[in-house]
């Protein structure tokens, strides 16, 4: 008996029943569900900002503001996907069109503060970076609970499981952090909103690999 | 320790499957390289039926085999990366989906396994270059035969004062060492602790160190 068949008898001695997967489907509406408690709970716990309602009441806003949150629950969707053996890679594409929508809102806010304000709608707000910091601390806690679900990913794709981790939890967040701060133009909001997302996902993409390895299921 | 090994029941739940059954018993009816079939085996292993698991994982053996070599020769390698995709696979078993193929799920993680040995071979190969280069800058002292014997004698005692370890202490230098698993995987594969398994690596480093020392081939 060569190694090969001694190792296929001890795996097959520890064949205990293991629990299958659900659906990508149900597994993205359970963390969504528990993404949006956590980001419901944030913003009530802040208290959100004057005329939030007001703001969405605008066609323009409540698509930007949809669009992040599509983006989040589609980038959800492609993570169950993905990680999971044998899946199209394909699926990483899914949130593109929502997260172009997203961002080609705020870029289209900013040409409308141009518009109005002129050349002080590009004014540098530095206290703005709290947005970034917010969403980075609200993404954190998100994208570890959903690395955790898809932990088995770490033998199949790291990389862009992980990217698409951080893409869901960062655009989930910043759709709550948008309904937190006030006061920023649109120029501000591209720059933290989507500079943060850019940032933790693009981190997350090249250090996918360790992110796996160091919750236990990938080699560096 | 790993696992003991036990010897498979010839029947077990599979009493309603024929064809898996006779499978199992070796009569093969249908051609086992039969995707439908290793999925219906897989299904059944997902619930514990241990038979059906070895039965599984040996005939899907041959296929991986075809797949490790096509990727990394036919050398020892391959059959090594054979037993560490059937490791992978046994640890993500509970991610094979009813209904869904089975070979694209089998093949992805093997091609995926076999990427990452490729990887960790050029990462070494660069490795031991570069260990070369230094060699080579180094003033050079007995390069001859009676070195290589030296050398082949000192590992030739190295494999026995392995082989004379506590069956605990091999696996950890096996797992660890040998398999280069990290201390998680190690600890999930011979179903011990990390705690314990660092224990016996590191008291398994002890002896081996005693031992060649005794013998004089320890050179530092």
């Amino acid at each position: 008996m060569n190694d090969t068949d001694t190792l296929i008898e001890q795996l097959a001695a520890r064949a205990q029943p293991v629990k299958r997967l659900a659906s990508p489907l149900r597994r993205t509406l359970i963390w969504v569900a528990l993404a949006m408690t956590l980001i419901v709970v944030m913003v009530v716990a802040h208290g959100p900002r004057a005329g939030w309602w007001q703001d969405l009441s605008v066609p323009g806003a409540a698509i930007e503001w949809i669009a992040s949150v599509l983006t989040g629950a589609l980038a959800a969707y492609a993570v169950f996907q993905i990680s999971v053996p044998g899946r199209s890679p394909s699926w990483a594409w899914l949130p593109l069109p929502a997260a172009v929508l997203w961002l080609g809102g705020i870029g289209l806010g900013c040409l409308r503060d141009f518009a109005q304000q002129g050349a002080a709608a590009f004014a540098f707000e530095g206290a703005s970076w709290e947005c970034a910091g917010a969403i980075t601390l609200t993404s954190v806690p998100l994208g570890l609970m959903l690395l955790l679900m898809v932990r088995h990913a770490g033998v199949v794709r790291p990389g862009p499981t992980a990217m698409l981790t951080a893409l869901s939890a960062a655009a989930l967040s910043a759709a709550g952090v948008s309904l937190i701060h006030q006061g920023e133009n649109a120029l501000m909001v591209l720059l933290w909103h989507a500079g943060a997302v850019l940032v933790l996902s693009s981190t997350s993409w090249l250090f996918g690999r360790q992110l796996f390895s160091w919750i236990g299921y990938a080699r560096q | 320790m790993m696992a003991k090994v036990v010897t498979f029941p010839r029947a077990s739940a599979t009493d309603t499957l024929d064809s898996t059954q006779a499978m199992i018993d070796g009569d093969s009816v249908a051609d086992p390289r039969d995707g439908d079939h290793w999925s219906h085996l897989m299904l059944l292993a997902q619930d514990g039926d241990r038979a059906a698991y070895h039965a599984l994982l040996q005939g899907i053996t041959p296929y991986l085999r075809s797949i490790t070599r096509r990727y990394l020769g036919r050398g020892e390698d391959a059959e090594d990366g054979l037993q560490e995709v059937l490791m992978v696979m046994h640890r993500i078993r509970h991610t094979y989906e009813r209904g869904r193929p089975f070979k694209p799920w089998l093949n992805t993680i093997a091609s995926r396994r076999c990427i990452d040995l490729l990887r960790r071979r050029a990462h070494r190969l660069k490795h031991e270059i570069e260990n070369v280069g230094e060699i080579d800058d180094a003033p050079q002292v007995a390069h001859g035969p009676d070195e290589a014997v030296s050398r082949q004698q000192s590992t030739g005692r190295l494999q026995h004062a392995v082989a004379a370890l506590p069956e605990r202490q091999r696996e950890a230098i096996r797992l660890l060492r040998l398999n280069e698993l990290s201390l998680t995987e190690a600890a999930e594969e011979c179903d011990q602790s990390v705690g314990s398994l660092k224990v016996a690596c590191h008291r398994a480093l002890k002896s081996l160190r005693r031992t060649l020392e005794r013998k004089g081939t320890v050179h530092e």
